[in-house]
């Protein structure tokens, strides 16, 4: 009878302990919070959707422009004395030359993730204008990438974090 | 082989070992088993604890995630699976929220095309499913109708304002198989109501969309937004917030829906600094989900869960095993649709405009970690794009973070096109 008792207190104790462990374990805090600067970056590039900065030449150029060629847009190269030598059917070939994916009636809208992406300046091949209200938006629009910041370790060496990013 | 007295009941004898000669009419009067239940009981409730709490983790904001969804293009299972609807919506929503409206419309389209293949239920009802989770999904009325409004939207933003007239009121189509307690229409998908108007003031058909919002408006007599001088407004926001109703365990006719506890009740944005334009609360997706009307597929499910419950108690009788046929209700959902849609209007200088959204609660409280600050938005002339946002928290919390400039990239690109030379 005394042994039958201890068993049940033994294990009636072990339920309460173990039940108030996982209770009372800490619950995880929240990530801290820091709002969005309420200051933009500089506008860096240009293209469809925000309008041509003025002055600019073709990125492909060495320039920051990633407006899709047009008749007017060439109007505007020229005037700022930039590709002076070329037509609209040439500076379209030289896009077509190198692989880059203009927006046209078929393809527009896919936001750079399509077979041809990401956008041109994250490497790869899609110049079609990032869709507004998107992180990658601005990214292309100042040149940006928003990213976590990079921990080490306190030897100096690289923690998983910079291991894993390219 | 288990030892123990023949007459012990078989029950007994297969849920724990006897000793050999103990007799056992009751499970409570032997001490090893108690005590065996405890510690069962025991483990459990810790396991519970730890489990839960591994449960709770914060998801923390992945700025290379629109990346990530690539992988997705890959199709995830054949068309002739019966859950390939449901895994169309599901990649055609994260292409969607991801700004990618080109490859959104495809999955839709896709998904919209098996949904609407099943409309006809005359085959299942003849048909002896064993289990209705064995059907091919065909989703319910407000989801079928979602899915033609987000094609809407991507049709819209591409220019192609017939096609996006279309699916719009193929949304509204699909909204008419909700009713009233009185058996009656409720058509009271207001948002795509709304959108086809602004789209028959695209195409120039100004009567029609003076009647589409006239529609709306009869309804929704305190909505200033559903005047007709809207219709000259040259910037048009869809807004979603909340989590997207669910459906309840239980029979396969049983229409009852739960909505997951999001805080975000009420929207406010401010263009440059200045509150501005008007918001309305177009859409509430669980009430969408409630009114759906008794029809045709719930009376052949209905009609399956007798045939089972039959089949079920026939083979219970002549083997003394109850097998459990049942039909219990479907339960997939297309998971990542929200509560609430809010559409806002305003007439604004045509330009790029800094555009930030702020989200409250039903107690009015401000919702710090759900405020958004778009920096550059592009006004038209006309309403020729619809912006579209999502309430999510933390998506601009920038604890943490840092803006790294493209440069490798930028670099590494402009010597690859120089080789190209």
């Amino acid at each position: 009878m005394n042994n039958q008792r201890r068993l049940l207190l033994k294990a009636g104790g072990g339920f309460l302990l173990l039940g108030i462990g996982g209770c009372g374990a800490p619950k995880p805090k929240p990530t801290p919070f820091e709002p969005k600067s309420a200051v933009a970056p500089d506008p860096v590039y240009c293209f469809d959707t925000v309008g041509h900065m003025p002055g600019s030449k073709p990125f492909i150029f060495g320039g920051t422009c990633l407006c899709t060629p047009s008749k007017e847009l060439m109007a505007t190269y020229h005037k700022d004395n930039h590709l002076l030598d070329m037509q609209l059917v040439d500076l379209l070939g030289e896009y077509e030359r190198r692989g880059i994916q203009l927006k046209t009636r078929e393809h527009q809208n896919c936001n750079n993730l399509c077979q041809w992406g990401p956008h041109l300046l994250k490497g790869g091949n899609c110049m079609i204008p990032p869709t507004p209200g998107t992180t990658n938006f601005e990214e292309i629009r100042y040149g940006i990438r928003y990213q976590k910041k990079p921990r080490l370790k306190k030897d100096g060496g690289k923690s998983m974090h910079e291991i894993e990013k390219p | 082989m288990l030892k123990g007295d023949n007459k012990v009941p078989l029950q007994m004898r297969l849920r724990f070992p006897v000793r050999s000669g103990v007799k056992c009419s009751s499970l409570s009067g032997h001490p090893r088993n108690l005590a065996f239940v405890l510690i069962i009981l025991v483990l459990a409730f810790a396991m519970e604890g730890c489990v839960s709490q591994n449960k709770r983790k914060s998801v923390e904001f992945d700025p290379d995630f629109s990346e990530k969804i690539v992988p997705f293009h890959t199709e995830v299972v054949p068309r002739e699976h019966k859950d390939y609807a449901w895994y169309e919506l599901k990649r055609g929503s994260l292409f969607f929220y991801n700004g990618d409206c080109y490859h959104s419309d495809i999955r839709f389209d896709a998904a919209l095309e098996v949904m609407q293949e099943l409309a006809s239920d005359e085959r299942e009802a003849s048909a002896v499913v064993i289990a209705e989770q064995q059907r091919t999904f065909r989703g319910e009325p407000y989801e079928r109708a979602t899915a033609y409004l987000y094609r809407g939207l991507c049709k819209f933003n591409q220019g192609n304002y017939e096609a996006a007239l279309a699916a719009f009121r193929a949304s509204l189509e699909s909204d008419k198989e909700t009713r009233n307690e009185d058996g009656s229409l409720l058509e009271d998908y207001y948002v795509a109501a709304f959108l086809a108007a602004i789209t028959y003031e695209r195409l120039g058909e100004h009567d029609n969309a003076v009647a589409m919002l006239a529609l709306a408006h009869e309804h929704n007599p305190e909505a200033v937004i559903l005047q007709d001088k809207t219709l000259e407004y040259n910037f048009i926001a869809l807004i979603e917030t909340g989590e997207g109703p669910f459906p309840v365990q239980g029979a396969a006719w049983n229409k009852d829906y739960r909505s997951r506890n999001s805080p975000e009740q009420r929207v406010k944005i401010v263009i440059d600094g200045a509150e501005s334009g008007q918001v309305w609360e177009a859409t509430d997706l669980f009430i969408q989900a409630s009114s759906n009307d008794f029809g045709a597929a719930d009376s052949a499910a209905l009609g399956r869960g007798i045939g089972k419950a039959i089949i079920s108690g026939l083979i219970a009788g002549l083997t003394g095993v109850n097998p459990n046929i049942d039909e219990h209700r479907d339960l997939r959902h297309w998971p990542t649709l929200p509560r609430k849609f809010f559409i806002f209007a305003a007439d604004l200088d045509p330009g790029i405009h800094q555009m930030k959204l702020h989200f409250y609660d039903g107690e009015d409280n401000h919702l710090e970690r759900y405020e958004q600050l778009w920096y550059e938005v592009p006004v038209y002339k006309t309403a020729e794009r619809i912006f579209w946002a999502k309430a999510r928290a933390d998506l601009h919390n920038r604890y943490d973070m840092e803006e790294k400039p493209l440069l490798e990239a930028i670099d590494a690109k402009r010597t690859e096109l120089n080789e190209t030379e």
